[in-house]
């Protein structure tokens, strides 16, 4: 006996159903504290985040919370970054600056650290620690642990010639939001008075935007015509209370 | 093969080991010309190591696989059928945390002791109904043919929040019927 046919109907209905699932959190809603970014600024030139070796930095994080005030705890230590295999920091040499800071004892988390002189320019340096809302972090040689705190690298570039890297200041006057000046929104009232922040209508849909200058964005040594002339600027948004 | 320390090259060597163990039983019963099954069960521990560490899960190891089968054939050209798996969820590397990289904003996933865990266990009862003509010198049969018939939720695999804080079992097809018509000459 040869089969000769067999014919086939998939009754698919409403069982597939791929690629609809929402995410299980929002990355641009805070709903606890979190770490968005850090700045350096190196001592006596605030202005630059690149230290050279023999120069002081200081690296503060952002951390952005639902709270108006919240109490961190957190310990963070300094190190030359090991070459990486992967995503991974890790310190190549002993740690040179460290610091451990019980809950509500800094108002913000922030690392003083002294790059060694003889490190390579054109190495790294790796900042690894963690930072714990609410908590004390208990120090364990070089690693930094914690009940419950979000683990954190940062891997800084040291000052090399004919390559500067500065802090990006954003005015005012060239953030606009649903196109109006950010600087002529009212302020709001009550607790948040004199915060800085900014009452905007209620509405679906908002806009933000941000104009820079071709000058706002540091050169970059080219090595051919196919690399970008200058920086590329990363720029995200974030609520706390509504997206 | 695996893969060297921080990628180094030649990136993989053939220094691996695994190793493979277990026993099959099984038995098959026919009660009349038209109905049948079978029975199976499989004990087995698959396993992996690199040199110098100690013996872990292998990726797809399944310890424990219990299978059923049985078919009945009820007259008239109707035949009834059943399948019915259950085996030992996957291994599974659990993700402790994540650590935030600031320079990148993004979360790298901070794992545990590979294939430490395991999902749980996988069930499945298909089922098929079917009906065949005599057409001349050939045959046609339809057939309803239903996997997963209770619905069951295994877990394929995992989706987490950008964190790493929260995360969702991805379950494979739930009940998925499937109609269709064979025919033969």
């Amino acid at each position: 006996m040869k089969k000769i046919a067999v014919w086939s109907l998939s009754l698919l209905g409403g069982w597939l159903c791929l690629g609809c699932d929402e995410p299980l959190k929002s990355v641009e809603l805070v709903t606890e504290p979190r770490v968005l970014a850090a700045r350096v600024e190196v001592t006596g030139d605030a202005g630059r985040a690149a230290p050279a070796p023999g120069e002081s930095a200081t690296v503060t994080f952002l951390v952005a919370s639902p709270e108006l005030s919240q109490s961190l705890g957190f310990a963070l230590a300094a190190c030359p970054a090991a070459v990486r295999a992967s995503a991974r920091s890790a310190c190549s040499g002993a740690v040179f600056s460290e610091i451990s800071s019980d809950d509500g004892q800094a108002a913000s988390p922030s690392l003083s650290l002294d790059v060694p002189a003889d490190l390579d320019p054109e190495g790294r340096v790796a900042v690894l620690g963690i930072i714990c809302p609410m908590a004390r972090p208990a120090r364990m040689a070089r690693a930094v642990t914690a009940r419950a705190g979000t683990p954190l690298q940062l891997e800084l570039e040291l000052r090399r010639d004919g390559d500067v890297n500065l802090n990006p200041e954003l005015q005012a006057d060239s953030i606009a939001f649903d196109d109006a000046a950010w600087a002529e929104l009212p302020a709001v009232d009550g607790d948040c008075t004199g915060l800085g922040f900014r009452r905007c209508p209620s509405a679906p849909r908002h806009s933000i935007s941000v104009q820079l200058d071709e000058s706002d964005r540091d050169a970059l040594p080219q090595t051919t015509q196919l690399d970008p002339a200058r920086e590329s600027l990363q720029l995200s948004h974030f609520a706390t209370a509504a997206i | 093969m695996i893969g060297t320390e921080n990628r180094e090259a030649p990136e993989f060597v053939n220094q691996g080991q695994g190793r493979v163990y277990g026993g099959e039983l099984s038995g098959e019963a026919h009660w009349s010309n038209n109905g049948f099954a079978y029975l199976a069960y499989t004990l087995s521990r698959s396993e992996r190591r690199r040199e110098g560490e100690a013996w872990r899960l292998f990726d797809q190891d399944q310890t424990h696989v219990l299978s059923l089968a049985a078919s009945q054939g009820l007259g008239g050209g109707f035949t009834v059928g059943m399948r019915f798996r259950l085996v030992s969820g996957n291994p599974v590397t659990p993700i402790s945390g994540a650590t935030y990289d600031v320079r990148t904003g993004v979360y790298l996933p901070n794992y545990g002791a590979t294939n430490s865990r395991r999902d749980p266990l996988f069930n499945q009862l298909d089922a098929r109904a079917e009906k065949e003509w005599q057409i001349g010198r050939g045959k046609l049969a339809a057939y309803v043919d239903v996997q997963n018939v209770y619905a069951a939720k295994n877990p394929e695999g995992y989706r987490y929040s950008f964190d790493y804080s929260k995360r969702e079992a991805v379950s494979g097809l739930s009940l998925f019927p499937n109609l269709g018509l064979r025919g033969e000459l």
